[in-house]
């Protein structure tokens, strides 16, 4: 089973899902619903002090970058291709999905990590990601199911299978639970 | 792969005020992650994008009318509203 | 100016609300005239959350365009997003289709204006480069320092039908326009009321010396909503440009508003403020296949296109000009008047000049409110009302064409049936209009006339060979039957005793 284009999922991922992000969050204006800034004279002034107290520090970024990606001039070389590469994952997972039944990985490559330690290195925030993205982009069943502790802290590995295979993903983790029954694990608080 | 993004396009196009420390932080965040997302412009990709989904007809809609929720309601969560419309500072011909 | 040397090249993006009940995107109704937000629901608002559903009418409206038009319809369509902030865009984006639209290519046959109202103008195709399903936004009104917030407009379908660059004139510009709403209402695919909105236009405009092949920069004009102001826009525009070319100024590519009111021009952006409205294929609507068996289901919906009819009864009923285009102006009227042509068809003519004068008329002075589309080539007549029937006006031709009653009693009976929708037959029995066309009588008194001394002169001049001295002797004879002779009756039994 051969997947040569794992290393394009999480950028390929990145720049579809921010500049979604991007588009699916302009409606947090300050119009209609939710917070509006009163500091505001004209409109314009209105919908960006609003979005700018309103939205996080990830949220913004993510706004920017998605912005950027499909922004007149760059398009082409980010989101276009992002949808290309889309399509070799799909294409390469379907290939390999007709040799195996189902594909195990990690569920993410190192224990959990502290909360806000990450969040100044998006980089490597985003490719925690790197075992779950192809799935989600490619549009496959997935699951997590745990299946031990690493350092501690508990971990899960991850099972992706072929279109409609959510059956057999739940059987096969069935099993492996009714074997392993990691579900009730926590970790040290 | 072209990088080159300005930071104050930027912000402007999705309508965020940026203070210099945040425009300073987000463009390092940004160059970074676009170094990173060079791999794609180097793969070898197939030539177009695939219709992943595609729907026939019978996931349509009837044009049968459904409910309203009325200007009450519109008014109700809008952050200022008056005579049933939701009121915004002065709009200027095609300011946008 | 020499307007005569330059010539101009106009494209046009018509933006027409389809006729349906509900939205595009979402299930709540809409129609005009409704108090504020009163026709909004949450996937209109852009509450969080939601997620749009398309509406099979809207497509199929959309489709039966391309077939009215002769357009090619693919397989897929698919929608994107235009990405832009503003106060009645709920999303802040809009979803419109740029890459996959519903139709392309296509068709619209015009007439423009010719010599005289009776003669027949020159006939051109418009190319159309495609039309694609989108969205309406809402509306803002100003008060003070605020605007207010409409949204009942939102979500309308909305079909954006492009142009080539193949219109040369305001008149050519009109023209296409009026063809164009002709089309669209008589296939019931929108209603077309400029009043309330229902058609708005963008008017591309660019200039050329004659004989040059390069287009030259053009200039767009956004948001015309009305046929004479596309037509004054454009040769506002022309103008305008022509004069800065003249004076050796260039015309700088921008996007301009139209001000009706003192029918002037103004920019409203220039290139370098042009919009980056970051497309991108939505991700909440999948690509819709069309199904050829849906194409040809609505295929069989095509209305006959006007000016194929009007060809049709030019040719094939011998119809004048005039009478052809006052009818298929109004699919109704040219229906109406194709119903009675089948209950009597020995004469068309005759069927058409009461439909497009007596009927019409009447009909317009019945109807009280004018039309909204006020171009006075689209008569609004309300037929559903009219209590004559298509079968009694062509017995009202019929008993006419049979000599039963005069072309005047026929006046009569018609202003009758017009008021109390009763047959002819019966109308000239209750009047006693029937024309004598009994000969033994009419013979009687033709006799007694012709032996009174007073017309001596007239019928020797007769007899001499001055054909026109006959009609001195029919007067009296009309008189003496109280106007109830047949008058060709008359002229023939006269000829005969005369010898």
């Amino acid at each position: 089973m051969d997947l040569p284009s794992s290393d394009l999922a999480v950028p390929t991922y990145y720049v579809v899902a921010t500049a979604e992000a991007s588009s699916n969050l302009a409606r947090y204006d300050g119009v209609r619903y939710g917070h509006r800034s009163t500091q505001a004279t004209t409109p314009v002034e209105m919908m960006t002090l609003s979005r700018s107290e309103g939205f996080g520090p990830e949220v913004k970024r993510r706004i920017l970058l998605g912005t950027f990606v499909l922004s007149a001039g760059y398009a082409d070389a980010y989101y276009v291709r992002a949808l290309r590469a889309r399509s070799k994952i799909l294409s390469e997972h379907l290939a390999a999905l007709e040799k195996v039944d189902m594909i195990l990985t990690p569920t993410v490559p190192t224990p959990a990590f502290k909360a806000g330690e990450k969040i100044s290195d998006p980089l490597q925030l985003y490719l925690e990601d790197i075992f779950t993205i192809p799935a989600n982009l490619a549009g496959l069943p997935a699951l997590s199911v745990p299946c031990g502790k690493s350092q501690h802290l508990p971990v899960g590995f991850h099972l992706v299978g072929a279109p409609l295979s959510e059956k057999k993903l739940l059987a096969a983790s069935r099993v492996f639970e009714a074997a392993h029954p990691y579900r009730h694990q926590q970790a040290p608080l | 792969m072209a990088k080159g993004f300005d930071i104050d396009h930027l912000a402007k196009l999705a309508r965020l005020q940026l203070s210099a420390e945040e425009k300073a932080l987000y463009s390092n965040q940004l160059n970074q992650v676009l170094t990173y997302f060079e791999t794609l412009a180097r793969a070898d990709l197939p030539p177009a994008a695939n219709v992943a989904q595609v729907i026939e007809e019978s996931a349509l809609r009837a044009d049968i009318p459904g409910q309203s929720l009325g200007a009450e309601a519109v008014t109700k969560i809008a952050p200022a509203s008056r005579d049933g419309q939701i009121s915004v500072p002065r709009v200027v011909d095609d300011e946008s | 100016m020499s307007e005569s040397s330059w010539e101009i090249v106009i494209g046009l993006e018509v933006h027409v609300q389809l006729r349906t009940r509900t939205k595009v995107f979402a299930s709540v109704p809409w129609g005009f005239g409704e108090e504020p937000n009163e026709q909004v629901d949450p996937v209109v608002l852009g509450l969080p959350g939601t997620l749009p559903v398309v509406n099979r009418a809207a497509v199929e409206q959309a489709i039966l365009f391309g077939l009215v038009v002769e357009a090619t319809i693919p397989e897929r369509c698919a929608w994107d997003r235009k990405n832009y902030f503003y106060p009645d865009n709920p999303k802040n984006y809009q979803l419109t289709q740029k890459d996959f639209p519903v139709t392309l290519g296509g068709q619209v046959e015009i007439e423009l204006p010719g010599p005289s109202r009776n003669v027949m103008g020159e006939h051109k195709m418009i190319r159309l480069h495609h039309a694609h399903l989108e969205e309406d936004v809402g509306k803002l009104s100003h008060s003070g320092s605020g605007s207010l917030v409409d949204y009942n407009r939102a979500g309308v379908p909305l079909l954006e039908i492009v142009t080539e660059p193949d219109l040369r004139s305001a008149a050519e510009a009109a023209a296409f326009l009026n063809a164009l709403v002709a089309m669209l209402t008589q296939a019931g695919v929108a209603d077309c009321d400029m009043e309330k909105g229902q058609l708005r236009c963008d008017a591309n405009v660019s200039v050329r010396r004659r004989g040059d092949t390069q287009l030259g920069t053009r200039t767009e004009t956004k948001n015309l909503n009305s046929i004479s102001g596309v037509r004054d826009c454009i040769q506002y525009e022309a103008a305008r440009q022509i004069r800065e070319l003249e004076e050796g100024r260039k015309i700088t590519q921008e996007t301009r508003g139209w001000n009706a009111v003192n029918a002037r021009g103004y920019v409203l952006r220039d290139k370098e403020d042009a919009h980056d409205y970051r497309y991108f294929p939505d991700p909440d609507i999948p690509t819709l296949k069309i199904s050829r068996a849906t194409v040809e289901r609505l295929q069989k919906l095509v209305p006959e296109r006007p000016f194929h009819r009007q060809r049709r009864y030019m040719e094939k009923l011998g119809l004048p000009y005039t009478a052809t285009s006052v009818l298929i102006a109004d699919k109704a009227l040219a229906d109406w008047f194709e119903a009675a042509v089948a209950a009597y068809p020995q004469n068309p003519s005759g069927i058409a000049n009461w439909v497009a004068n007596d009927l019409l008329r009447d009909l317009s002075a019945a109807t009280s409110a004018p039309d909204a589309f006020s171009e006075p080539s689209v008569a609004k007549v309300s037929l559903a009302d009219c209590r004559i029937k298509p079968v009694q006006l062509a017995g009202l031709v019929k008993i006419t064409d049979e000599g039963v009653i005069s072309k005047q009693q026929a006046k009569e009976v018609f202003a009758e049936m017009f008021r109390t929708g009763q047959d002819a037959g019966e109308i000239v029995n209750a009047k006693g209009l029937r024309q004598n066309s009994d000969a033994g009588e009419l013979e009687k008194i033709i006799q007694e006339v012709i032996a009174d001394p007073a017309v001596a002169k007239s019928i020797a001049e007769y007899r001499a060979g001055n054909e026109k001295a006959i009609n001195a002797l029919k007067g009296p004879i009309m008189k003496r039957t109280q106007g109830k002779a047949n008058p060709a009756m008359i002229d023939q039994l006269l000829r005969k005793h005369l010898g």
